[in-house]
């Protein structure tokens, strides 16, 4: 089983967002998305999430074209994260991952499985403490792990995550990343947008770098991210620096 | 290692874990079940209240009797006719009216996922009015008695889809464009109404001008058998749609991506709101502010989930219209207020706390 992406470009309005993309995400593994902005990288993730309807080629999921799943099921296999995620309306955030369960809750309403899901889900993202709390009185960061728990409510073998980590402070980017670790370990496949290129050559598998639309680069992190090629498509030089007692390079704007 | 299908939650406790809300949601049903005895309550009291007094002995006496059942209290043949032909039928074209607006409120604003919509804010209503006003001037009305009911449905579809169109881009409601389009339908019905006020003749321009206020006063059973079961019917898919409702508010793109067919669900909110507040324009004229103001006052009393907040706010348009039309008629006895001008003198306001709240706690409208 796998969520893949056959040579898909993306028009709109005359304006080519995507450009023949292939791309597939692999159960058991974290896979990052890099681009500068506007290069396509939330495009390509609501295409793989089939929201948007590529122009030419086609998203596979369960071997089939994903328009032809019924959204219910698809959100029984993939789930997607969003960048900020609001509502004006007083839910609190314990009721927002319990949404996570629409595509499993059947005619006769909620179960108790439900429930103990939405719960374990508020602790694998430490938010069970404002489980009480109105949804959209919370801060941006913590909004955005009640909106992660809501992802992981799904039960899902894919995981789709737009840049995770935006609004997070250092010790919940590491805890976020390191979920998405786990969940890879338990047999997820997982992509992620990110802008940090650290916490991508530390978290990430593999990693795709988009420019203008284009998959420049799929590739193993550390035959990825060549210094080369991330100057070129970010247009300012990087160090790669050795860390003693890491195994994973670090960048450094040069 | 999970099986295949159940990854992403992680090791699920030994022991099953409640919903820690269960009393919460009971607690709910219960203040919607006092309502109701309010509801019922206010009713009665309508009942009573007129040209003349009709003791509660009497209204049941007379109910009782309409029923065939034997009839313990004494009661006149008057007050029976006045009870059965007048006040019976306006009280329950008030309490129709008031439930479907309030529906037509909440559900309008989940679909929006705006708290200032309402099909009067965002002109259903007027769309409605125009629709019902020119099957009138156009002779439809006396075709059919569905004539006008169906007219003011397909002004309140169209508004309705003028409004959506503008205000939905790449599967996101704007807030602003949303009301500003509002204003913009609103103009529109208005200047429609006059000129159609202009083509009619002497009966016909009265009934437009009951239609600008908003009254129950010339209800009959005839006005209760279309309305009531095309209410009704608007209403069905709703109900089934409710659970999928609560995910709309997080926008179309988020509660498709969680499973729920937005697509399906918006035609048939949409549609039914079109339908709900078209039969109740046709019935009973605009009666603005009803269905922006009960759905917020429900939510400050039981939550914004829509499985309670719906039924709810259909309880709660009952009261206020009944209220409403109760205030019309007795406080300046023997002349009567338009059912509109109580509403929009109590929603106006409320319209204007909203936005001061609103501005309070956010900086800005959401």
């Amino acid at each position: 089983m796998s969520l893949v992406a056959h040579n898909i470009s993306l028009t709109i309005d005359g304006r080519a967002l995507l450009r023949q993309v292939s791309l597939d995400v692999r159960r058991g593994e974290v896979l990052g998305l890099l681009g500068p902005n506007g290069s396509g990288k939330t495009t390509l993730l609501r295409a793989l999430s089939g929201e948007l309807v590529p122009t030419s080629g086609e998203v596979r999921l369960l071997a089939q074209d994903i328009r032809d799943i019924r959204l219910k099921e698809q959100a029984r296999h993939r789930a997607v994260m969003p960048q900020n995620s609001n509502t004006s309306f007083g839910f609190r955030s314990w009721d927002i991952v319990l949404m996570g369960r629409h595509a499993h809750i059947g005619r006769n309403g909620e179960t108790m499985r439900d429930y103990e899901v939405v719960h374990q889900c508020l602790h694998r993202t430490d938010t069970a403490k404002f489980a009480d709390r109105i949804y959209p009185t919370l801060s941006g960061g913590e909004r955005s792990r009640v909106t992660l728990a809501r992802a992981l409510a799904q039960e899902t073998t894919f995981l789709l995550l737009d840049e995770p980590t935006a609004s997070l402070d250092p010790l919940h980017q590491r805890q976020v990343l390191e979920l998405a670790r786990n969940l890879a370990a338990e047999g997820c496949g997982v992509l992620t947008i990110l802008h940090d290129l650290n916490l991508a050559s530390a978290f990430c598998d593999r990693v795709g770098i988009l420019n203008r639309g284009e998959l420049v680069v799929l590739n193993e992190t550390d035959k990825a991210m060549a210094p080369e090629t991330l100057e070129k498509v970010f247009g300012t030089p990087f160090l790669k620096v050795h860390v003693e007692g890491r195994a994973r390079p670090a960048f450094v704007m040069g | 290692m999970p099986s295949t299908d159940q990854v992403g939650a992680g090791p699920v406790t030994d022991r099953p874990v409640p919903n820690p809300y269960t009393r919460e949601a009971s607690r709910r049903w219960l203040i919607l079940l006092l309502l109701s005895a309010l509801l019922v309550g206010l009713a009665t009291l309508s009942l009573t209240q007129g040209a003349f007094d009709i003791s509660v002995e009497a209204i049941i006496g007379i109910l009782a009797d309409r029923l065939g059942l034997d009839a313990t209290f004494a009661f006149t043949s008057r007050e029976a006719s006045v009870l059965l032909t007048i006040r019976l039928p306006r009280l329950l074209l008030a309490a129709a009216v008031g439930a479907s607006l309030g529906a037509c409120g909440g559900i309008t604003q989940a679909v929006f996922r705006n708290p200032l919509a309402s099909p009067s804010v965002i002109g259903i209503s007027g769309g409605a009015a125009v629709g019902a006003a020119s099957s009138l001037v156009l002779g439809f009305a006396a075709m059919s008695r569905l004539g006008m009911p169906l007219s003011a449905f397909v002004g309140a579809l169209a508004a309705t889809t003028v409004v959506y169109g503008f205000a939905r881009r790449r599967g996101r409601t704007e807030v602003t464009t949303l009301l500003l389009a509002g204003i913009a339908i609103n103009a529109i019905a208005g200047a429609l109404l006059n000129l159609l006020q202009a083509l009619s003749n002497e009966a016909q321009l009265q009934s437009i001008v009951f239609w600008l206020m908003g009254s129950v006063s010339g209800a009959t059973w005839g006005t209760l058998t279309f309305a009531v079961p095309l209410m009704a019917v608007s209403m069905i898919p709703l109900m089934i749609n409710v659970r999928s409702l609560n995910l709309m508010i997080l926008g179309e793109a988020e509660a498709r991506n969680l499973g729920v067919e937005t697509e399906c669900v918006r035609i048939v909110c949409i549609f039914g709101v079109a339908l709900a507040t078209g039969a109740s324009v046709a019935a009973a004229g605009v009666v603005p502010f009803v269905g922006l103001v009960v759905p917020h006052i429900m939510r400050a009393i039981i939550g914004p989930d829509n499985r309670t907040l719906i039924p709810g706010s259909m309880i709660g348009g009952a009261i206020l219209v009944t209220v409403a039309d109760l205030l019309g008629r007795t406080i300046v006895a023997p002349t009567q207020l338009p059912l509109g001008f109580v509403t929009a003198l109590i929603g106006g306001p409320f319209f204007l706390y909203l936005v001061w709240r609103m501005q309070r706690q956010q900086g800005s409208l959401p």
